[in-house]
């Protein structure tokens, strides 16, 4: 008998949910392909580790950018690999409920449920990762409040205002942690001359990256090739370097929670005021974030207790009640 | 008489719809209230608590929050 699961397929990492077990897969979206042969080399963290590492003939990619899907082929097969570790086989089909960004469109929806489908899923259905990240963040999205999300991954940041079981505002960007880093790599190709990879730029941003001041600052030592030489050259960078380095992709995140808060009917405006919003997702790990929002929205941020895992843990409730829920899969209520 | 037949018909017909009506909406209720009852954070709670006590127990083992072993033999033999 097959387990019901609930996938987060982000653009930066994907986790599984296996009904009456709980998560049991947690890894990077990352494949790295054999490029003559097309043979699947290693998934997940193992590829992960091959990012910009690899000789000419393999490659590891990411087949999601921006919370889509970029290639349709590769994202099946990480689909059919993924299922295949947590035991589905071809006598085993599960019911499989996908998170996707609420603001994909209708050629994405049709390619991430065909791509579950055919990796091995009996029925595939999708559902908005606010919702699924509110139901997991555990806030009483039941009751006739105004509950406020905000959900930063790796490509996309979304922000729903959802009460009584319903997304009643939403905004979405295709701005997330990926364009943080690419901002970093950027600025330092530009100002230093050094070409760094997206890994180094993630550990920097890691290490000294934020939105706001902090008390904590330290300067980091980045290692990188000089573009005019080609030799290797050091260089220190400072967090308000990086920090000026990253205020356009940091700012059209926080823009997006300001328009989702003026797009919200008043009558639950007042309720954020008390409640305070709920900041999920690997993105908002980023220093200084919720006191950067905070600040410019006027309303008490917090932070999930479980900002990583939030989206796959309502998406995995969901599985679990499967027949009351099923009404939330997205379509369902259009 | 085939009047009053065709027109018992009618209203029979009209009685049916309406019940059908009644029962759709009543249906449409009682599935709201279900998805809101499987929403409050009670029934969401043993999913969160599930997830809380496999992550105390890998911790405490010293090793990842992943439970399924990588199979290298299905990554490597596609």
């Amino acid at each position: 008998m097959a387990r019901d699961l609930a996938i987060d397929l982000g653009t930066a990492n994907t986790l599984v949910y296996m009904k009456g077990k709980g998560i049991v897969l947690n890894e990077p979206s990352v494949i790295a392909l054999n490029r003559q042969t097309g043979e699947v080399l290693a998934t997940g963290r193992e590829a992960w580790q091959m990012i910009g590492r690899t000789p000419g003939y393999i490659v590891a990619v990411r087949p999601l950018r921006g919370g889509a899907i970029t290639d349709f082929e590769i994202t099946e097969r990480m689909i059919r690999l993924l299922l295949q570790r947590v035991g589905v086989s071809r006598f085993t089909r599960p019911k499989v409920v996908i998170c996707v960004p609420s603001a994909i469109t209708e050629v994405e929806r049709r390619a991430v449920t065909d791509a579950a489908r055919r990796a091995g899923a009996a029925d595939a259905n999708l559902i908005e990762q606010p919702m699924a990240a509110a139901i997991g963040a555990d806030l009483p999205i039941d009751e006739p409040v105004g509950n406020m999300v905000i959900d930063i991954g790796g490509g996309t940041s979304e922000t729903a205002v959802i009460s009584l079981g319903g997304i009643v505002a939403l905004e979405a960007v295709r701005v997330g942690s990926f364009d943080i880093d690419a901002a970093i790599q950027n600025h330092i190709r530009r100002e230093h001359g050094i070409a760094i990879g997206e890994r180094t730029a993630e550990e920097i941003k890691m290490a000294i990256g934020s939105a706001a001041p902090t008390s904590d600052e330290v300067t980091a030592e980045v290692r990188g090739r000089d573009l005019m030489s080609g030799l290797p050259k050091t260089v220190i960078l400072s967090p308000g370097e990086i920090r000026e380095a990253i205020e356009d992709p940091v700012s059209s995140i926080v823009a997006s929670v300001v328009r989702c808060l003026a797009k919200a009917p008043p009558e639950l405006s007042q309720d954020f005021l008390v409640r305070g919003m709920y900041l999920v997702g690997g993105g908002g790990l980023l220093r200084g974030l919720a006191e950067r929002i905070e600040r410019e929205t006027e309303v008490p941020v917090k932070m999930s207790n479980v900002p990583l895992e939030a989206v796959v843990l309502g998406a995995g409730h969901v599985i679990e009640h499967y027949d009351a829920l099923k009404g939330m899969f997205m379509g369902a209520r259009r | 008489m085939a009047l009053i037949i065709i027109a018992a018909a009618v209203v029979a017909l009209a009685l049916l719809v309406v019940a059908r009506r009644t029962q759709r909406s009543d249906d449409a209720v009682s599935d709201f209230r279900r998805q809101i009852d499987a929403l409050s954070s009670d029934s969401r709670r043993a999913v969160t608590d599930r997830v809380r006590r496999l992550r105390d127990v890998t911790e405490t083992e010293g090793t990842s929050s992943e439970v399924t072993p990588p199979n290298e033999e299905t990554e490597r033999g596609s």
